[in-house]
């Protein structure tokens, strides 16, 4: 039985989760071009409906080991996680992808590769066993999207004139709303579902806010170094980066670690956005690789480093407390989930695209995915 | 105040949290978004990223030494000391005083919030031609000069506070002080080009309304989350809040309507801030019948303050002075008048509850406030200007914020 304030942090932090889609969708939406800003949007949210699903028939099933339809307290809010991490993969394949394909994508990749990340790391499987500490999605969500997002990416191919004509963002202004509503619902992922004391809950809150604003302040001033100007998708990005990079590591940091855990993630995200991306040359649409991949395996590996039981007892200490296994421990988790979301996606590809098309027509990129997928504009 | 064993009490925990983000939402997206909308095109991000980066900048200066300096160990009751620099102290026990249901640390980051949107006020002041780099400055240096000795005054044990002086969510603290910060950066900056002679209409109205819906919604953290906990008084400031916003919206769209024929829906939105800001100071100590009367003379006297703006001359470009100055000032006052003990047993009683002290002390808080916000922002405006300059040159205010100052458009 939960306390009765148990049960409300759960509740709320699982309506904070589930804003976070919304901030997704409108985050990618404002990035795309006019022809495509419906298709984007709309992509979370059926990822949103797709997952839910999958999830209560067998992913948490394959994840906790309940049985399907048991009422568990943290159901509804594992699928909102699991929800998010299918969200992220889209903006890398956006602009391009058909809306069936991906619709079976979903479903499968929810039950082969998010579902036993969650095994491996939350439901006691080896990674946990092993003692590696993923606070509340790190690598489950973040490491998992990202590399997710670059090997489909790579598969199904860069947009049509992608390096070659301008791709400008549509509606800059909602991708700010967007990130600015991400920011708030990842408060959600202040132990969530963890039913830890409000102690942490409060612990893991400080951490949030301080990654993010860290690592905007981090891309933002990079970017006036190199470029002579700061961006304000740049700056709402480096937040995003920093609420990716906390994220296995909020509950078991200081504040001022959190603090470096954020300039860490606004720097190496800035780097791989902006420099790597193009020297490797793939078209990772939205950089969803360059945030949540690299955020992702940056705050697992920072969390081997900065973890402390003198901010939570039921954590660990990391390298710089006098630890360095659980250093080596979330190492192998990263490179194992690195492996894993990898490999699967390829396979899961190669196999899906035997049976539907993974993209859509030359002619239907040029029109546009709103007219040609869905039928309708988004402005008159 | 009765002496209080600290003990963490999870419900109150929870609600300050949840009362954090929600003032969070305030401020993005629903500030950044509020002047986004009101600005002309080409300035629209520039004047997002206002809002955006005093939000991070702020939440940094924080935790290094901000909180300290607000609410640390009193000094002579103007500051408080460095002691809790860094958060030394600040750990997830409870203090005494402030919150003595909650982690310190869900405190802290209450307040951080608070600081965050208060600067983030005044920004409205001087859309569409501020440098960016002028803005970081003024903004870092606003935040530590001005915002943490307020907050100490009021909140922290100062002077204020001793002299009993209340204000329950910060009338004082924080609209007081930006909206007379805002007048003089308005003063100081001088107007848009082509103000009074081009039509400046708002870009996107749609936005603004939205914004509208989020200040609203998370002014409920903001002023019943005062209360640092989930009771009574929470539930008063709740009820307040709502009640102040709906007549100010009703009564600003009632006298618009007469006045010019017809009620705007900005004006109607613009009434229900005015309404909001207003409240504030009292949410806590007033009841819902005191809290009509004070959302009616918000709706008033916001507007009246607005259509008087062009005769006084000062260029406020989006109405910081008219609704956030003017409120806070009627505000705290309206507390000193209506506020009564029955309603909350910790508060004070009013003059209308025949306790002149305790009026005198409101009228006090707001002088002090005003004057020291005004002639601080002042000075730091000053030094900004001899540093980085404040201004942006006139071709670059003609390309807008956006381009110039940070290489991008907002649509395409």
């Amino acid at each position: 039985m939960l306390r009765s304030d148990q049960t409300l942090w759960l509740l709320v932090s699982t309506v904070l989760v589930m804003l976070t889609l919304p901030g997704v969708a409108l985050f990618y939406g404002g990035m795309v071009r006019r022809k495509n800003v419906l298709n984007t949007m709309g992509m979370p949210l059926l990822a949103l409906a797709v997952v839910s699903l999958a999830w209560l028939c067998f992913g948490d099933a394959l994840a906790f080991g309940r049985s399907p339809g048991s009422p568990v307290p943290q159901l509804a809010y594992q699928t909102m996680a699991a929800a998010l991490a299918l969200a992220l993969v889209t903006g890398a394949l956006v602009e391009r992808m058909k809306v069936l394909f991906f619709l079976v994508f979903g479903f499968l990749w929810t039950a082969l590769v998010y579902g036993p990340l969650a095994r491996w790391l939350w439901g006691g499987g080896w990674l946990a066993n092993l003692g590696a500490l993923d606070f509340a999605g790190g690598a489950v969500i973040h490491v998992s999207a990202g590399v997710t997002a670059l090997v489909a990416a790579v598969m199904i191919g860069p947009r049509k004139g992608y390096g070659r004509v301008e791709m400008t963002p549509n509606h800059l202004p909602f991708s700010f709303c967007g990130a600015g509503l991400m920011w708030v619902g990842w408060f959600g992922f202040a132990a969530g579902a963890a039913l830890a004391p409000m102690t942490t809950v409060t612990g893991a809150f400080v951490a949030i806010q301080m990654s993010a604003a860290a690592a905007a302040l981090t891309w933002m001033a990079v970017e006036w170094l190199q470029r002579d100007k700061p961006t304000a998708l740049g700056t709402v990005s480096g937040a995003v980066a920093g609420l990716v990079a906390i994220t296995p590591a909020a509950g078991y940091v200081s504040p001022f670690s959190a603090v470096v855990i954020g300039v860490g993630a606004g720097g190496l995200c800035y780097m791989v956005v902006n420099y790597v991306k193009l020297i490797l040359g793939y078209d990772d649409s939205l950089d969803v690789f360059g945030m949540h991949g690299v955020g992702g395996t940056w705050g697992m590996i920072a969390t081997g480093l900065f973890a402390s039981t003198t901010v939570n007892p039921e954590g660990s200490d990391g390298l710089f407390y006098g630890y360095p296994y659980q250093f080596f421990a979330q190492v192998v988790a990263v490179v194992f989930v690195w492996a894993f979301a990898g490999t699967v996606t390829f396979l899961l590809v190669k196999g899906l695209a035997l049976f539907v098309r993974p993209r859509v027509d030359p002619d239907a990129e040029i029109a546009g995915l709103d007219i040609t997928e869905h039928g309708e504009k988004a402005y008159s | 105040m009765n002496p209080v064993i600290p003990q963490i009490d999870p419900a109150d925990t929870a609600w300050v949290l949840i009362a954090s983000v929600l003032v969070l939402v305030m401020i993005v997206p629903g500030l950044a978004l509020f002047y986004g909308g009101l600005v002309r095109s080409k300035n629209v991000l520039g004047t997002i990223m206002h809002s955006f980066v005093i939000l991070c900048v702020v939440s940094l200066l924080w935790i290094l030494f901000g909180y300290s300096l607000a609410f640390g160990p009193d000094k002579w009751g103007l500051i408080g000391g460095l002691e809790w620099a860094g958060l030394r102290d600040v750990g997830l026990s409870p203090h005494p005083v402030y919150g003595p249901t909650i982690p310190h640390q869900a405190f802290m980051i209450f307040q951080m919030m608070f600081a965050a949107i208060t600067p983030a006020l005044i920004t409205g002041a001087f859309a569409e031609r501020m440098k960016f780099s002028a803005l970081l400055l003024f903004s870092v240096l606003w935040a530590v000069a001005i915002y943490c000795p307020i907050a100490h005054w009021l909140w922290g044990g100062g002077w204020l506070n001793k002299l009993g002086a209340l204000d329950f969510a910060g009338g004082a603290v924080v609209h007081i002080s930006s909206g007379v910060s805002a007048l003089v950066c308005a003063y100081v900056l001088g107007k848009r080009q082509g103000y009074g002679a081009e039509y400046m209409a708002p870009h996107n109205l749609p936005m603004v309304l939205l914004a509208t819906g989020l200040l609203w919604t998370g002014w409920f953290g903001f002023n019943a989350g005062s209360a640092l906990g989930a009771n009574a008084i929470a539930v008063t400031a709740f009820l307040s809040t709502h009640t102040a916003a709906v007549t100010a919206a009703l009564a600003w769209m009632a006298i618009e309507w007469v006045h010019r024929g017809t009620p705007t829906v900005l004006g109607i939105a613009s009434g229900a801030v005015a309404g909001l800001a207003t409240v504030t100071p009292g949410a806590g100590y007033v009841g819902p019948f005191s809290a009509m009367v004070i959302g009616l003379a918000a709706g008033g006297l916001s507007y009246a303050a607005i259509m008087r703006k062009g005769r006084f001359g000062y260029g406020d470009s989006l109405d910081v002075v008219g609704i956030h100055g003017v409120g806070g000032v009627f505000g705290i006052l309206a507390t000193g008048v209506l506020a009564s003990k029955a309603v909350n047993p910790d508060g004070a009683d009013g003059l209308l509850h025949g306790n002149a002290g305790f009026f005198g002390a409101q009228m006090l808080a707001t002088l002090a406030v005003a004057l020291f916000a005004g002639l601080g922002t002042y000075l730091i405006l000053k030094l900004v200007n001899r540093l980085v300059g404040l201004r942006i040159s006139p071709e670059e205010e003609r390309m807008g914020l956006d381009l110039s100052q940070h290489n991008e458009r907002a649509y395409s």
